[in-house]
Order: C-alpha cells, then sequence, then structure tokens
C-alpha cells in the first residue's frame, strides 16, 4: 500500500511538472521582474543526483532556458563533459519558439563532440557533447535534458541557482539522493539573502531570483551568492578510493595516493644540484640555487593528463622533457629541494588576479593550480614559490597567489595556509623626474621610477624587451603626452631586491598650449590618473580594493626664460578611508618648478555605501592631476 | 609502404638547396649563425624553413620542415606547434611522419634529445579539422630545435606556401613538384611588404605554358600586373636568404595579406599520357564566376520558389512600388531566416532547408534573397564577394570568393543587399563584404566588376548645448546622430541595451561626464540616422586657476589623445570606411565674465584635403560656439603618408587643448 501510494504521490508530482513545462516553454509569461537585465531566463532546472556508491553517481538535469537575445546564448549550457569515466547516457534538447511551439528537436547523434581543450593548453583528455544551434529569432526557448554517469565522484556538481550574471533564474531544483549509506558533507551558503527554500534534507527549491549586473571592485561572487556545495566522505577518483572528513585527511589521501610516487628523479640531476649547492652557506642560498635552476631549465606547458587532472607528471618525465604544467613543474621542485635537504609542501590554490581563497570550511576538491610551500628556510618562515615562472624572484608571488588559503599539503596531511601578503607600503612605485619646457611648448624629460612590491609584477618583464617594444611600451603608457618621442631607454631588474628601475629620455613636441599671451600647462606630466570607478545609481555589492599601493613623485620643471608664471595650482590634500591623495607645486625661484605628488590607496573591504564616495576621491585624483599651471610671456 | 615514403622523401629532399642541413645535422654554426634583421630582437630565428610537395599516386604529399633558434623566453613558444588536418565526404588529409630532436650547446658539444612521438597529441576540432599538437623536449633559450613531418592530402589543392614569419628566416627553400595530371598557377604575393624577386625566367625549364600577365583591366580597380606562371608535369625550386619578419602593426587588418608567401592555385585537370586540359578551372575571374554559377549549389537554387510564394504573397501589396518591395523582402527575410556565421559561395543544405529551419549561411540567405526578389518582379543579382576574413584574392580562383551579396534595382538605381546583418539596409553591406570589390553574376552566367561601395563617408555628428552652473558644472543636453557604418556599428553596440549601458556607451569613459535619460530614436530604421538624446552634467568643464576660468571650447569631446603612437610604419593603417565627425558645442557665457581670450580659428590639412579638421570658435548673443569638422575621405594610410597622417593628429590634439580665457567683468 505504501509503495502504491508513492507511485501516485510521483504521478501527480509528474503531471504537475509537465504542466508547468508547457508553461515554461513559451517565452510571453515571464514575471517582468526576471527580464529586467537579463540576457536569458532560467525557466527550471532541476539537477538531481543520485548517489549509487562511493564510485557511482547519476545526475540527471532537465532544464529549460529562454534566451532573450544574442548574448544569452552562452546561458543555455546545453553541454556535458565527458572522458573515460564519465559517461554520457542520455542528452537531448527541443527548441521552442516565442509562443512555445516546438520548432525543433535535437537528438544525442545531432549534437557536436569534439575535444574540450582550452587556450593554452597542449592537451587535454576530456571531450565534450555540445549543441550547436543557431535561432531564427528571440526570445526562443530550450528544453535541454541529460543523464551522465559519473564513476569519478571527487566533483560533483554544486548548485549555484543564481548562475552568472545577466542572467534570471524562474525556478531552481537541486535535490541529492544517496542510496550508498556514505555521509555526504555540505556547506550551504548566503542562501538566506535569497528567495530559496529547504525541502528537505539536501533538497532545495530557488524561485524568482532576479539578474544581476556585474560592478566593478565587487567582491567574489563566492562571497555573496548563493550555493550549495557537496562532498562524499568516501569518493573515488579514476578508480583510486579517497576519504574525506576534513582537510586533515582529505591532504592525507592526496599526498598518499596522488603525490608520494613522483618523486623520484635521475641520479644526473641530483648531482648537478647537489653540486650546485655544495658551497651554499646557508639553507635560503640552497633553496634558491635549486629554484634558479628549475627556472632556467624547465618551461610551462599545460598537458591535462592522468588523474583527473590532479596527479603530477612525475619528476622524472618532467626533467627528462625539461617542461611542465604547474603540478609537474611544482613536483619537480620539490623533489629537488629534497635532494638538497629542504623540505617542501605541495600547496593547492586558486591562481587569479583577484584574490580567491580555498574554502577553509570545506574541504573538497578545490583550486585551479599548484604552488609549493617552503615551510622553514634558517630562521626564515612561510616562504612560497611559484614554479610555473621563468622569472619571478626566489618567493616572489604578488599578482597571482597571493594573500589567500592554500592547502598545503604533507605526510601529516592536509592544512590551510595563508600565502605571503604584500603590504601597501612596500607596493611602492616612486619616480623622479627633471622636466624642460621650452619656449614653443615643447618639452624634454627624463624620469627615473623604481617600483616594489606588488607593483614590481607590473614591470618585471621589462628588461626582456627590445628597445622597439619598450619605445612602443612607453608610448602608450605616457600616451597622454602629445607628440612623445622615446630616446633613450635603460631598464634594471634587480631580483635580489626585487625591484625594477627605468630611466627613460624623452621629448614632447606639444606640451603647453598656448591661449592668447597665456601658456597652459599640467605639471603633473607623467604619472597621472586618467580614470575614475564607473558610477552606479543603485549600487548593490560591497566593495572591495584587493592590494594597497603607494605612488611618491617628484618632478623639477625649468621654465624658459621667456616665461613669468602667472597663477599655479593650490596645495591639494585628501585624507580618506580609502587613502591618501597630497599634490604640492612650488614655485623654487629662477623659473623653476617642484612638483610633489603622494598617493595612498588602502587595501580594504567597504560596504556600498562607501562607493560613491570613494568614486569621488578618485574623481578628484583625476581632476588634480590634470589641473593647469599658468604662464605668460614676459 | 613506409620504406616508398622513405625513397620518395629522399629523391624530393633532391629539389632542395643546401644539402648540409638535413636533419639531424645540427652543427655548433647553428648556435652562432646570426639574422641580418636587426629590426628588433627576435624572440626565435628561423634558421631553416624548408617546405616540398609531391604527388604519387593523385595524392598530395607535403613536407615541412623548420630549424629554429630560441632566442628569447617568449620565444619557447615556437617549440610548441599544431597541425590542422583537414577532413571531408571525399577524403582526409593524415600526418605521415613526424620526427624532431631538440640540440642543445653543453659545454661546447651539441647535445641532443628526439621528440616522443607519443607525445603527439591528437584532438578533433570540429567536423572539418583535427589537430596534430606536439612540443619539443628540453627546450631553453639558445636551444635548436627542428622538426619534419609530411602530410598526405587526397586533394589536388596546394596551400599557399608562406616565406615570412614573425620572426625572420636565414635559409628559405621551397620546392614543388606539379604532376601532369593537374596544372597549377604560381604567383608570389603582390602586396608583401618584403619583395620577393621572381622572374619567369627561374623558371625557365619548367613552363608548360607561356607565361600570363595577371590582373585584369578594369576601369576602377588598378590591379596590380603581376606575372604567374602555369605549371604542370614539371619540378621547380626556389631558395632564398634572410627573410626579415613580418611584425604586426596597430590597425594594419590581416598581416597575411602583407606576407611574402608563394601562392599556388589549381587551373586544371588533365588528362593523364598527354597532359591535354580534361577540366579548366578559372583562369579568369569571368570563367570563375561561370564555374560557380553552374554548379549544382548555386544558379539552380535560385530557381526554386515554390516554397515561399504563399508566405510572400501575403506580405508583398502587388502594388507597392518597387523600392518598397525591395524594402519588404529584405526585412521579411530577414525576420524569417537568420545567418548562421557561416560564410561561403554555395549553398549546403539548399534554400528550401534554409528557409524552414530558419537558419542559413550567407550563400542560402542571399540566394533566398536574390530569389525572393526575382519572385516579385525585382531585377536582382548575386554579387561574388571576397570576405575580409579571407585574405584578398589576387589571381582568380573558385576560393578567392567567399561571400555573396545581392544587387537589386528600382527604376534607374541599384542597390547592394545583404540579409545577414540585421542593420544593414539598402545600400549599406556589412564591413566584412565590403573589403574588396564585387563580380556580378547575370542570368545567362556571364558576369562584370561591380563597386562594392561609393565611398560616401560615415558621419558622426555631435550637438551639445550647456551652461555653466554655480559648480561650474556644465549642465545641459546633447545629442550624436550616425549614418552609414557609424550608424551600423552604433546599432550593434546599442541593440538590447540596458539604460545603464546606454549611458555607459555614451559617457565614453569620460572622466567627470554623467550622462542620463538617454533617448534611442531610429534604431529599427536602418536606412536613416540614429539618433542618442540625452542629458549631460560635466564636472571638469573649467578650471579655475588664479581669478580666470579656463575652458575647452569642446568639453569632453576634445580629441585627447593622438592614437598613433608608432614613429613610422612599414604597413597600411586601415580605418575600414571615410569618416565625416562634426562637434557642433554651445556654452552659455557665465554670469559676470568676459572672454580675455579665445583660441585661433583654423583649418588643419592633411595630405593635399584628402583629409582636414576645421575648427571654428565665435562668441554671439551670450553663447560661445565651437564648430570642430574632421574629414577623411580615404579609408586607407599608406606607409608613406603615415608621418603626415601622425603630424594631422598631433595637430588636433594641440588644437583641442586650447582654452578659451574668462576674466571677471
Amino acid at each position: 500500500m505504501k509503495k502504491l501510494l508513492l507511485f501516485v504521490f510521483c504521478l501527480s508530482i509528474y503531471q504537475v511538472l509537465k504542466a508547468q513545462d508547457k508553461e515554461y516553454q513559451s517565452s510571453e509569461n515571464i514575471p517582468a521582474q526576471l527580464l529586467k537585465n537579463a540576457n536569458a531566463v532560467i525557466r527550471k532546472n532541476n539537477v538531481s543526483i543520485l548517489i549509487k556508491d562511493y564510485d557511482d553517481v547519476e545526475v540527471t538535469t532537465d532544464r529549460i532556458v529562454t534566451v532573450l537575445n544574442k548574448k544569452g546564448l552562452s546561458d543555455i549550457s546545453a553541454a556535458e563533459s565527458y572522458d573515460d569515466d564519465t559517461k554520457v547516457d542520455e542528452i537531448e534538447a527541443t527548441i521552442y519558439d516565442a509562443a512555445g511551439n516546438k520548432v525543433v528537436r535535437i537528438k544525442e547523434k545531432d549534437f557536436k563532440d569534439v575535444s574540450a581543450v582550452s587556450n593554452g593548453t597542449l592537451y587535454s583528455d576530456n571531450r565534450v557533447k555540445y549543441l550547436d544551434y543557431t535561432p531564427r529569432d528571440y526570445p526562443f526557448t530550450i528544453h535541454f535534458t541529460s543523464t551522465v554517469e559519473y564513476s569519478t565522484t571527487a566533483f560533483l556538481p554544486s548548485w549555484v541557482p543564481l548562475e552568472y550574471f545577466y542572467v534570471s533564474t524562474q525556478s531552481s531544483n537541486y535535490e541529492v539522493i544517496n542510496n550508498s549509506g556514505i555521509e555526504v558533507k555540505f556547506k550551504e551558503s548566503h542562501l538566506d539573502n535569497y528567495a530559496i527554500t529547504k525541502n528537505g534534507n539536501l533538497n532545495y527549491t530557488a524561485t524568482n531570483l532576479t539578474a544581476l549586473v556585474p560592478q566593478a571592485y565587487s567582491p567574489g561572487f563566492d562571497t555573496y551568492g548563493p550555493m550549495v556545495k557537496i562532498a562524499m566522505k568516501e569518493f573515488s577518483m579514476k578508480g583510486v578510493a579517497g576519504i574525506n572528513n576534513d582537510w586533515k585527511d582529505f591532504g592525507k589521501w592526496m599526498n598518499d595516493e596522488l603525490l608520494s610516487d613522483v618523486g623520484e628523479l635521475p641520479k644526473e640531476v641530483v648531482d648537478e644540484v647537489k653540486m650546485l649547492t655544495k658551497d651554499a652557506k646557508t639553507q635560503k642560498e640552497k633553496a634558491k640555487i635549486v629554484y634558479e635552476f628549475m627556472q632556467e631549465r624547465s618551461r610551462y606547458i599545460s598537458v591535462q593528463v592522468g588523474i583527473g587532472g590532479w596527479k603530477p607528471i612525475d619528476a622524472m618525465s618532467v626533467h627528462n622533457v625539461a617542461y611542465g604544467d604547474c603540478k609537474g613543474l611544482s613536483n619537480y621542485t620539490k623533489a629537488l629541494l629534497n635532494e638538497v635537504g629542504i623540505k617542501s609542501h605541495h600547496a593547492i590554490i586558486y591562481g587569479d588576479s583577484n584574490i580567491r581563497s580555498v574554502d577553509k570550511s570545506f574541504s573538497s576538491t578545490q583550486g585551479n593550480h599548484m604552488i609549493l610551500y617552503v615551510p622553514q628556510l634558517d630562521d626564515e618562515k612561510n616562504i612560497w614559490l611559484e614554479c610555473t615562472s621563468k622569472t619571478n624572484p626566489f618567493g616572489y608571488i604578488a599578482g597571482w597567489t597571493d594573500d589567500r588559503d592554500a592547502l598545503v599539503v604533507s605526510d601529516a596531511g592536509g592544512e590551510i595556509l595563508h600565502t605571503t601578503v604584500y603590504d601597501t607600503e612596500s607596493n611602492l612605485q616612486k619616480s623622479k623626474a627633471q622636466i624642460e619646457l621650452q619656449k614653443d611648448g615643447s618639452a624634454r624629460a627624463r624620469i627615473q621610477m623604481s617600483t616594489t612590491g606588488y607593483q614590481y609584477s607590473f614591470r618585471d618583464q621589462l628588461d626582456k624587451k627590445s628597445k622597439k617594444d619598450l619605445v612602443k611600451m612607453y608610448s602608450n603608457f605616457w600616451g597622454h603626452l602629445n607628440g612623445v618621442h622615446i630616446e633613450t631607454t635603460e631598464v634594471i631588474n634587480d631580483k635580489e631586491l626585487v625591484q625594477v628601475t627605468e630611466i627613460v629620455d624623452l621629448t614632447v613636441d606639444k606640451y603647453a598650449s598656448k591661449t592668447g599671451n597665456l601658456v597652459l600647462f599640467k605639471p603633473v606630466f607623467f604619472n597621472r590618473n586618467e580614470t575614475e570607478p564607473k558610477r552606479y545609481k543603485a549600487r548593490y555589492a560591497d566593495f572591495e580594493i584587493d592590494r594597497g599601493y603607494v605612488d611618491v613623485d617628484e618632478y623639477e620643471i625649468n621654465l624658459d626664460a621667456a616665461f613669468a608664471i602667472d597663477a599655479l595650482p593650490d596645495e591639494v590634500k585628501l585624507n580618506t578611508k580609502f587613502g591618501e591623495y597630497r599634490l604640492v607645486i612650488s614655485d623654487l625661484g629662477n623659473n623653476k618648478l617642484k612638483i610633489k605628488r603622494y598617493l595612498k590607496i588602502e587595501k580594504g573591504y567597504f560596504g556600498k555605501e562607501d562607493y560613491e564616495l570613494y568614486r569621488e576621491f578618485r574623481a578628484l585624483i583625476v581632476k588634480h592631476d590634470n589641473s593647469k599651471a599658468v604662464l605668460k610671456f614676459i | 609502404m613506409k620504406k616508398v615514403l622513405l625513397a620518395l622523401l629522399f629523391s624530393c629532399g633532391s629539389y632542395s638547396f643546401g644539402q648540409d642541413l638535413g636533419l639531424g645535422k645540427v652543427t655548433i654554426e647553428d648556435f652562432e649563425i646570426k639574422t641580418e634583421d636587426t629590426s628588433n630582437n627576435h624572440d626565435a630565428i628561423i634558421i631553416l624553413n624548408s617546405v616540398d610537395v609531391f604527388f604519387v599516386d593523385f595524392k598530395q604529399y607535403l613536407s615541412f620542415r623548420q630549424r629554429i633558434r630560441i632566442e628569447t623566453e617568449e620565444g619557447l613558444e615556437y617549440a610548441t606547434n599544431s597541425i590542422q588536418l583537414y577532413s571531408s565526404d571525399s577524403g582526409s588529409e593524415s600526418l605521415k611522419s613526424m620526427v624532431g630532436s631538440t640540440y642543445n650547446l653543453i659545454d661546447g658539444k651539441v647535445e641532443s634529445i628526439e621528440l616522443d612521438v607519443n607525445s603527439v597529441f591528437t584532438e578533433d576540432l570540429n567536423e572539418y579539422y583535427k589537430s596534430k599538437s606536439f612540443t619539443m623536449p628540453d627546450v631553453r633559450v639558445g636551444s635548436v630545435i627542428e622538426f619534419n613531418y609530411v602530410i598526405e592530402s587526397p586533394f589536388p589543392l596546394i596551400d599557399d606556401i608562406n616565406l615570412q614569419y614573425g620572426v625572420p628566416v636565414v635559409n628559405l627553400e621551397v620546392g614543388i613538384q606539379f604532376p601532369e595530371y593537374y596544372s597549377y598557377n604560381v604567383v608570389f604575393n603582390p602586396r608583401a611588404s618584403y619583395k620577393i624577386d621572381f622572374n619567369a625566367s627561374d623558371f625557365e625549364n619548367s613552363l608548360t605554358s607561356s607565361l600570363i600577365v595577371a590582373g585584369e583591366s578594369d576601369d576602377f580597380d588598378s590591379d596590380q600586373k603581376i606575372q604567374q606562371v602555369r605549371l604542370s608535369n614539371k619540378a621547380i625550386s626556389f631558395s632564398q636568404q634572410h627573410i626579415p619578419a613580418l611584425l604586426p602593426e596597430f590597425l594594419a587588418g590581416d598581416l597575411n595579406n602583407y606576407r611574402a608567401k608563394m601562392i599556388v592555385n589549381l587551373a586544371s585537370v588533365n588528362y593523364v599520357g598527354t597532359g591535354k586540359v580534361k577540366k579548366e578551372y578559372g583562369t579568369s575571374w569571368e570563367k570563375v564566376a561561370k564555374t560557380i554559377y553552374d554548379s549544382d549549389n548555386f544558379g539552380d537554387e535560385i530557381k526554386q520558389s515554390r516554397f515561399y510564394r504563399k508566405d510572400l504573397e501575403e506580405i508583398i501589396e502587388p502594388s507597392v512600388t518597387d523600392k518598397q518591395k525591395i524594402v519588404e523582402v529584405l526585412s521579411f527575410l530577414k525576420s524569417k531566416v537568420k545567418w548562421n556565421n557561416k560564410y561561403g559561395v554555395f549553398t549546403k543544405n539548399g534554400l528550401k532547408d534554409a528557409y524552414k529551419t530558419g537558419s542559413g549561411n550567407v550563400s542560402e540567405v542571399n540566394l533566398l534573397l536574390v530569389s525572393m526578389l526575382r519572385e516579385t518582379g525585382i531585377e536582382a543579382y548575386p554579387v561574388l564577394v571576397s570576405s575580409s576574413d579571407s585574405e584578398t584574392p589576387i589571381f582568380p580562383t573558385r576560393e578567392g570568393f567567399d561571400y555573396i551579396v545581392v544587387q537589386a534595382t528600382y527604376g534607374d538605381e541599384k542597390v547592394l543587399l545583404d540579409a545577414t546583418e540585421k542593420y544593414a539596409g539598402l545600400n549599406l553591406i556589412p564591413l566584412r563584404a565590403a573589403s574588396w570589390k564585387g563580380r556580378l553574376i547575370k542570368k545567362d552566367g556571364n558576369s562584370e566588376w561591380i563597386k562594392l561601395t561609393e565611398n560616401q563617408k560615415s558621419e558622426e555628428i555631435t550637438l551639445l548645448e550647456v551652461a555653466l552652473d554655480n559648480d561650474s558644472h556644465a549642465m545641459g543636453n546633447g545629442q550624436k546622430r550616425y549614418s552609414n557604418y557609424m550608424a551600423l556599428r552604433a546599432r550593434n553596440s546599442n541593440t538590447n541595451s540596458t539604460e545603464d549601458e546606454l549611458e555607459k556607451y555614451v559617457q565614453n569613459d569620460n572622466v567627470g561626464l554623467e550622462v542620463s535619460e538617454v533617448r534611442l530614436e531610429g534604431l529599427e530604421d536602418v536606412d536613416s540616422y540614429l539618433t542618442l538624446r540625452y542629458d549631460v552634467k560635466y564636472k571638469n568643464a573649467v578650471d579655475h586657476v588664479g581669478d580666470k576660468i579656463y575652458l575647452t571650447p569642446l568639453l569632453y569631446e576634445a580629441n585627447e589623445e593622438n592614437p598613433f603612437k608608432l614613429e613610422t610604419r612599414k604597413l597600411p593603417v586601415d580605418l575600414s570606411f571615410p569618416v565625416k565627425t562634426k562637434t557642433i558645442v554651445n556654452i552659455k557665457m557665465p554670469e559676470g565674465y568676459e572672454i580675455e581670450s579665445m583660441p585661433e580659428n583654423v583649418k588643419i590639412m592633411y595630405n593635399d584635403n584628402v583629409g582636414y579638421y576645421k575648427y571654428i570658435s565665435s562668441y554671439t548673443n551670450g553663447v560661445i560656439s565651437t564648430v570642430a569638422t574632421f574629414d577623411l575621405s580615404t579609408s586607407v594610410i599608406q606607409p608613406d603618408s603615415y608621418v603626415a597622417f601622425k603630424k594631422f593628429f598631433e595637430a588636433i590634439v594641440e588644437k583641442d587643448a586650447q582654452k578659451i580665457v574668462l576674466k571677471k567683468i
């Protein structure tokens, strides 16, 4: 009786769903608030995850998307990736026109089936089946269904009901059915701030989520978007069974199963690094020699093969071909360091210019990059090595992996550690310039500029550039100078100090502008802020400045004897919680001006209400950087 | 089979010069060899670039060998290569052999390591192309790498043979063994910025037919007269030293147009034994056009009309004018069939299928347009063109055309049409189709050249009316009107735009500018202006220095930066279309001030009035009015005019920076 009841109940749900499908097939009945800022509307997205065993999970997707315009095509997501142990059991789609009339049904054999290789990757063994459809008209609606069988269960789909910017969600349902007896961990994020209901254990429905528009300086979507992540406490990765109760034992599993048998090196290189480091006096010196040896002889090539792209290619192979991906090169460096008696550990991290951390509170397969962690060298602790760079100074990681949580894996298991933070005062750009302003309005200048800290990462490749490329780069860098000619350039990259020094001589054909008997020019000759943050009438997102920095500029301008000073801009001092700006233009006598500019931007997380203040601060800087001095002909 | 192939390779090698440069014979000299091209610090040097093409049993073999020295870290990318192989229903290209080695100079000795053939990876890119990718082992800055592979192809078409790369080539060798069963026309790219001397006498012993001078005389296009040779059943070889690098330049268009290369076109299929022509391919554009027209996937397609006749009858009133008919058919077709972004002069699934499924390639969409226009009694013809995605053809080949537009006639007017572009109206075909000239095909298959653009200028007219408020902010309203390509571009940018996006578009990163209440007018009315109207608030309108006010007459519309930074150029600047912009700014004089000085009125000329900039600022009835007109009648600036063009822009930026000085009364 109970069984029958269940059957009836199911049937009625089924009918309700079918009735709704009909409704979703037409584009004409979408609630108005879901059309705002949307390129596509997710009418329905039902994802059901059936866990049968630690190595057997079936994911069924039933998805209806109305595409409102061309930009919404990317939200269809009628695609499934697969490989040796991911099987696409069923995949199908039907297209409906705006009125909900069926246009065409697309069967599995009509899906394109190609290699899934991202840009910059030499090879990957993943493949993808995807739908390539040219719409006749917008809006149109696509109903996509698929069933995929996974035997690698380490990467279960999360639920992200608000899928991306410019796409709204009418209804999204996520359900995990666990018949395996294995405990499934989960983490809910920010569900309370959205129209989301919990139907039961790991069963959620979201209704009528409006589309978001990206706003500048927003923190990562993961810090405010709704999401449910899941992970099985026992899982399989390419046939290797794993355990994941917490970071400690998940890390232990990685260490033992993926990382323990890839450290062997050929004898010749062991001898070579021992030879190279034999006279090194400190541990740090040794490590640096090894790191630079690796940088010199290896290069980065992305090859995505092996266990879910998670097992490094062994050190021996990396040595033989002298290339590898981030895992291969990190592991190779670890093996080399090990030979000279230095302990280091693999670190899994998100490599991104925006700061993004591995989620400390939820152990699972995360990250997209690997670096190396060296716990201690002499009295120095916590050194991180980026092994895919041929140029980074030893221990320098600013710009891509700095200031974030990473998973460090060792014999003792996994541990979350925070990478190096580059503080505001050390992220310094310091310039000094001598400028001659000629009678005809042209100018000649010599600038010496040095950068350190995070700002070093913008300029550390300049010493590799040809004169031709440098001239091009500087002409754009100082594009505000009308008729600029770069005459000489010199770039010194000091990797010990981690500092780039540039010396440039240049002339400018048309610097000052004549109006009647007066001549106007902008005293902030070089370092001028020219853009302000975008204005939002309704700022919904908090804002974040990932990294602070300081710019210090000092220029001396010698005026031609034909000029007399008529008026100079007043001194400016701006002090805000976002930073400081000072501009002082002083008359040193003898037709000589001194310009002192100081700008400090602080790192920080600010509420959305502060955004307009920040914008005004930056706009004022632009204004003052463009302020004018007035000369007159004697 | 493998042995036979090796033997062939060996014999083919004998067409090449410099036998000491064979694979595996890298010596210390390769580590020392220098390039004569000092234009840049090159990332790599191609020491040897060797291409051999030969035929065995109707199959084409291409043997490609490169020896490269890596000079910089950036140059390491030259150690990774990807070979694309084409497949179609009639056959597939395949990689027949692949060898490679990396050489490093270690303690004065050359050490080598071989490429492992297992690390050549295969990928399916799409239904037509596969790729084979490999990267050389143990490569460092200073390494010499060499690889050699052979591609077998069932197709007679020979790809263009590149003679120039992004880095210099020291030794270049090309050998082609033409079979007797095909004839080819061979030519060197006449647009190449690096000229390779090509004399027919170089091929003295190989000529099977007389030298022809290519390019057809016509009234409006000055095709270069370049020598071309027709070859069959002969072998040629060619070598050259020190070919400089071809480097990209800002706004130069497709770099391939300027590459030194050998272009080899299939001219005919011949009878084996006699060598007599069995089937002739295009040898003149007239013949090319005829061949295309005679194909099942072209001319015949136009004649069908049953499937759409009823729909069309419902839309078109017989009583309307011919012009109106054209407008209506075009708009009906655009709504009915969408372009699937695929090019081609031939239909793929046919007009009927395109009409039924609502999507088709360029040929299907625009042949449908021809067919429908004819059905309604309008004179209409397909026009073959070469799209901007392909290189501009030099000599007649079928591959020279990859796109179709349509010419229709009403009264004495002839208009060009393209139904693949939503916002292209009468006589404005999208830029992708307008880069060259068109071959119009008449009903009998005869054809003639027509112009694709009438050099009509695309305009942007800006009008600003503002007054200064108490905070010296300029408040008021503005409007922008666009025509032709400027309008097409603006329409495509602003279709489906939200209010925020429209504001952003008008604001265009101008600091201190706030735009609101943006109204878009004429978005769908493709045959007239597109207009944007908006309210403005500009905070950085004036500078108060001392007791005076300094005002930029054009406000934020002033040109603040010269986009042309390079001191000189080797390649032309391609601006796509001739432009005229007119900017009118009216500023109400603030109370209590009078003018101390104003910028002079000027007209700056570029190249004998090919371009000019006219700047007039005046003060009447309490309003400062400035009118700046920029006019450029050409869209291509040749390298020898570049310095003058750059100076022209410099002068504009200088002029726009000048101030009006206001003083207190």
